[in-house]
């Protein structure tokens, strides 16, 4: 077995001193493998955010969990008080099952943005004026966001960059 | 060439046959961002004028209530255990209803910690200015400009453009001051479960307190006309119908108190 082998594998035979050579050789392959799988990750995330209306999504969920935070009632109170105590989970939970499925099934973006939309306004008189009117206001970008999502002509920059690649 | 004709060629002038990327088509999201926004101007212009009643339910959030005079006819209250979900340690509270109240003038205050921006207040304004300061060892009473609460001879409010109405106005408070102006038909050791008889609907509502318990303290009141209203309230149920003119919601940084009741009136 080679010594660099040898190290790499049993790290209890090498100098384990803090800073020492032998430690930092066997660190290297170590740091290696942690960035390519951070690269593996990043890669992933931008091909995830890249074909579905991601940040659309993220508003209008943003939107909900405050419409949801402005009327966080105790749950057997929301389900049994009427729609006073319902509303936000209602309200609220619904802009983040719209942003759920901008995320998870892009297909459905038109009639998820214009459900979001709609649900988004609706807040405002039925949820705590639509969380403080946040939760009212975020949704409505958010949803406009989804439904507006699509193929679009490429920016010059964008064009630039891909012809530079090529 | 026709009309339509015209519109036809531009159309396909202006169809971008080359290579697409996905992403946000912004001509489109700010369309329709702009018919939303205008939506909620519209909606927000219509609970402003009174026309367009909206749902305003809290329980746990604390909030102090500030009013120059409020008037309610038919009240009952009782005691109660708070179970409110995120508030720990409370023990009583008295739940209170009024079957139809009349408001000169309405802030309520909210502490919030957001996180990077730190401490905001929260003020949702309607009506009248609310004072700054309240003394309540006289009898008379004045709004935030000044001008005196317009009173009938017998302690009733004179409704004015700037009046909020509300039916089934239920409240959760702690500690509550003002001034009993006009009180009238008052049972106090009343039970607790009898003090719904006050109510329009003939039950209270579960506002995030426990239900009236047999033997419990109750009061009821025919007339309970109260003037510089200061609350500290774990929930306010307005749930029946409620106009809100002069509708005013603002978020201040650090923490407001009465005194940002006037000064922040449109």
């Amino acid at each position: 077995m080679s010594e660099a082998s040898h190290m790499t594998d049993d790290l209890t035979t090498v100098e384990e001193r803090p800073g020492s050579r032998a430690l930092r050789r066997v660190e290297q392959p170590r740091r290696g493998r942690a960035l390519g799988l951070l690269a593996v990750v990043r890669q992933w995330f931008r091909a995830f955010r890249r074909t579905r209306p991601f940040w659309g999504g993220l508003w209008t969920m943003v939107a909900g969990a405050e419409i949801i935070k402005a009327m966080s009632f105790d749950i057997g109170l929301a389900l049994t008080g009427g729609w006073s105590y319902s509303a936000g989970y209602v309200m609220g939970g619904g802009l983040i099952l719209f942003g759920l499925v901008a995320w998870f099934a892009p297909h459905y973006r038109g009639l998820a943005g214009i459900l979001a939309f709609l649900v988004a306004l609706g807040a405002f008189p039925a949820a705590n004026l639509g969380g403080y009117l946040f939760g009212s206001v975020v949704g409505v970008v958010g949803a406009s966001m989804i439904w507006s999502w699509g193929p679009k002509k490429p920016s010059r920059r964008h064009l630039a960059k891909t012809t530079s690649t090529d | 060439m026709t009309p339509l004709g015209w519109i036809r060629a531009l159309r396909d002038r202006r169809r971008y046959t080359g290579p697409t990327v996905d992403g946000v088509r912004p001509v489109r999201a700010a369309a329709m961002t702009g018919i939303g926004l205008g939506a909620l101007a519209a909606m927000y212009g219509l609970v402003d004028a009174s026309v367009l009643a909206v749902n305003f339910t809290t329980t746990d959030q604390t909030f102090q209530i500030y009013s120059n005079y409020i008037q309610g006819v038919s009240a009952g209250g009782y005691i109660a255990q708070n179970t409110s979900a995120t508030v720990v340690g409370q023990t009583g509270v008295a739940e209170i209803g009024i079957k139809t109240a009349k408001l000169d003038g309405l802030c309520a205050i909210a502490h919030e910690t957001l996180p990077a921006v730190g401490k905001v207040s929260l003020i949702i304004k309607a009506g009248a200015s609310v004072s700054a300061s309240f003394s309540t060892s006289s009898g008379t009473f004045v709004d935030g400009t000044g001008a005196l609460v317009p009173l009938a001879s017998d302690g009733t409010l004179t409704s004015d453009a700037s009046t909020i109405d509300a039916s089934d106005l239920f409240l959760n408070t702690n500690n509550l001051t003002g001034y009993g102006n006009k009180i009238s038909g008052l049972n106090l050791g009343q039970n607790a479960p009898d003090t719904a008889t006050a109510l329009s609907s003939g039950a209270w509502p579960q506002s995030g307190a426990n239900a009236p318990k047999a033997g419990n303290f109750g009061l009821m009141a025919q007339h309970l006309n109260i003037g510089y209203l200061n609350g500290s309230s774990y929930g306010i149920n307005l749930a029946g119908s409620i106009n809100l003119p002069g509708l005013r919601i603002l978020v201040v940084p650090g923490d407001a108190t009465q005194s940002s009741c006037p000064t922040s009136a449109s």
